[in-house]
């Protein structure tokens, strides 16, 4: 019995507890909802742009490999600086004298020690320790003192045949060329999230256009219905059939546009972030300042940041080829030295040729450098002139690329434009004529399947209209994108 | 849409007695109707019944029937009695309210009209407008313009091309469909039945 008990008691805490807890995880999961949607924020189209740009793991890559270059730059152009080192050291000194020449120690005696020291470091033959021994290892193990060394030379380049300046200036378009490349992927970003935009915008015109259509037809599916069922009905079947497949291509058409809004919103999400949303304005044109495809297509030789990266490359490789010339010629530079030792207990020698431990000297002289392994060197001049000649070929060929790439979007761009006057124009008129049907009806003379008729012609332009409108603003951006330039209009 | 556009297509008429031009009285016109619009009365109420009232004494005023019916009634005008001819204006006088009517109701009321211009020839004038309707997603524009005629000293509607649809045309086109296929009878048959349908309650 008192299991049974602590079982059910056992069952009934782990119910209250599931329950207690699916409670909290079902709260915290609609708040977690409602902070989201509470949490998201409209932006414009320039705003999704920044938003976009900052977030872009491209971007990011390509600013990182912009400071590796900067790096490379600074290095080069800091070769003019002298190079050189500086060596200090510290070791322990032993007691070291110079020995008192055979039968000359009785010339020292009863002289000053400054005297005999002189002496003897003026007639140092033989070094030993202050008992008179020679030194052996032990002797250099007892420490009497610490030694000190210290070692600074230093070479300054004076002329190097443009070695420097060819690496420095190869550095330099590198940094160049990696702004490009940074302003290439910013701009491939902004391509991304101005179809996403617009995207958006147009299957949100779309769909409410295609709601409105639903909204006139189910009125008239209930009055059809009505009416059938009446003695002498005024419609017949085919026209209840006609409006509920009319109907049902409408739901067909809003399940299309709902899954681009999503893939659009979905797109747009990844790129600026999760709390983002666009603006309340309007699915509208963007204005175009007409001009000529060869203004593009000149436009994007200076300013796509592609063929910046192009001809910043080209550059570097050129310098590179000078800096490999300039590799076979040799280099003229300033070399300097100083040293100072000193050891308190070691008595040096005065003989110039010998090594000392108490030292202070130096020097300084202009020094020629010439490599001799020039079959190497010019191996490698020669690779690099090739790398160069390669290079402007593949830049050759990007840029005729270019022109095609800017020739398709102007197409694009002139073939939408088009479309969207045609479509206006198109939809205009379909919602002409579906007014006056519905003119005709509001009079009791007109027929509804003139109105399916004309609605559908109506709805269909419309939905044409805003695809034309989307591709315009979007072939836009391409356009800006492909030539460089700012496309008068584009936000 | 296009029920709110046939509201719209009065928007900008109204009688506006001392005013000169045509579209000088359209303007004074549209705040008139437009009050009436945007008063949203609540169905069934005192507040309605009064504001069906003024919208219909307005487009009373402002649509010259008579002239629509002869033009749209074209070369069958002439062949139909003064008695008949009484009767057909009264119908579709009727129709043409009661459309305006229903529009209290349904009408979705976020709208702007931009007078284009107005071109005057005697004692007939064109008012060009543009209507654009704020919709969700992308606003529509619509050309709204008025054929006008001076009757005493007011501007009278006797046609509005929407879109380049001429209403006077397209009722001329269906009258004519119907009187000849079937007969004019039928026609006004066909009307009067509409008006028993359409019976606001």
């Amino acid at each position: 019995m008192a299991e049974r008990v602590a079982s059910f008691l056992h069952r009934a805490t782990a119910w209250s507890t599931y329950r207690f807890v699916v409670k909290r995880f079902v709260g915290l999961t609609l708040w977690l909802a409602v902070t989201a949607r509470a949490e998201t924020v409209k932006h414009t189209l320039p705003e999704l742009i920044q938003l976009g740009r900052a977030r872009a793991r491209q971007v990011n890559l390509a600013q990182a490999e912009l400071h590796v270059r900067e790096a490379h730059r600074r290095t080069a152009l800091l070769q003019w600086l002298p190079s050189g080192e500086l060596t200090y050291g510290l070791s322990p000194a032993p007691r070291v004298r110079c020995a008192v020449p055979p039968g000359e120690q009785a010339t020292l005696d009863g002289l000053p020690e400054e005297q005999k020291q002189a002496f003897r470091q003026n007639n140092c033959i033989n070094t030993v320790d202050p008992g008179g021994n020679n030194i052996n290892l032990i002797g250099l193990g007892s420490i009497a003192s610490v030694g000190m060394r210290l070692n600074v030379s230093l070479t300054q380049p004076i002329y190097t045949f443009g070695k420097i300046e060819n690496a420095a200036a190869a550095a330099g378009h590198a940094v160049a060329a990696g702004q490009a490349q940074v302003e290439t992927a910013r701009q491939d970003v902004d391509i991304l999230v101005t179809r996403a935009f617009w995207g958006i915008k147009a299957a949100r015109a779309s769909l409410a256009a295609v709601e409105s259509g639903r909204d006139e037809l189910h009125p008239w599916i209930a009055k059809i219905e009505k009416d059938l069922d009446e003695p002498k009905p005024q419609f017949n079947l085919n026209d209840l059939e006609r409006l509920k497949v009319a109907l049902a291509q409408l739901d067909l058409v809003v399940s299309d546009l709902q899954r681009n809004e999503q893939t659009a919103i979905a797109g747009l999400r990844i790129l600026c972030g999760d709390e983002v949303e666009v603006d309340e304005s309007e699915l509208d044109l963007l204005e175009l300042v007409d001009r000529s495809l060869g203004y593009y297509e000149e436009a994007a030789l200076l300013h796509r940041p592609e063929a910046r990266t192009l001809d910043e490359g080209l550059k570097a490789y050129r310098s590179i080829a000078g800096w490999r010339r300039a590799d076979l010629l040799p280099d003229l530079a300033l070399v300097g030295s100083f040293a100072w030792g000193y050891a308190p207990t070691i008595e040096d020698s005065n003989n110039a040729y010998m090594t000392r431990a108490n030292l202070l000297g130096g020097g300084l002289y202009l020094a020629f450098r010439q490599p001799l392994d020039l079959g190497q060197r010019l191996a490698r001049l020669g690779h690099a002139r090739a790398d160069a000649e390669m290079f402007a070929a593949q830049r050759e060929l990007a840029l005729v690329g270019f022109r095609w790439e800017i020739d398709q979007v102007y197409n694009d761009l002139t073939e939408a434009r088009k479309r969207t006057e045609a479509t206006e124009r198109g939809q205009k008129l379909a919602r002409g004529w579906f007014t006056a049907v519905q003119q005709n009806i509001d009079l009791g003379i007109g027929e509804p399947r003139d109105l399916i008729e004309a609605g559908r012609a109506y709805f269909d332009l419309r939905l044409r209209y805003y695809q034309a409108i989307m591709d315009v603003n979007v072939n836009i951006g391409r356009l800006r994108r492909a030539s460089g330039v700012e496309v008068a209009g584009s936000p | 849409m296009n029920r709110l556009l046939i509201t719209l297509m009065l928007l900008g008429t109204s009688q506006a007695a001392g005013l000169s031009g045509p579209m000088m009285q359209l303007k004074e016109s549209n705040s008139r109707i437009d009050r009436i619009l945007k008063r949203h009365p609540v169905a069934g109420t005192p507040e309605e019944r009064s504001a069906k009232e003024e919208l219909k004494s307005v487009v009373n005023q402002l649509l010259d029937y008579q002239e629509l019916a002869h033009r749209a009634l074209a070369q069958h005008w002439d062949t139909i009695t003064p008695t008949q001819r009484g009767e057909f204006v009264a119908t579709l006088k009727q129709l043409i309210e009661k459309n305006y009517v229903r529009q209290l109701r349904n009408a979705t009321l976020d709208y702007q009209v931009i007078y284009k211009g107005e071109n005057v020839a005697d004692s007939v004038a064109t008012v060009d407008t543009v209507v654009k309707v704020k919709t969700k997603g992308k606003s529509t524009e619509s050309s709204i313009d008025y054929k006008l005629r001076k009757i005493d000293d007011r501007w009278m509607v006797f046609d509005i091309i929407t879109d380049e649809v001429s209403m006077v045309r397209n009722y001329r086109n269906q009258f004519n469909k119907i009187i000849t296929n079937e007969s004019y009878d039928a026609l006004l048959r066909k009307m009067r039945k509409k008006i028993e349908e359409s019976d606001p309650k």
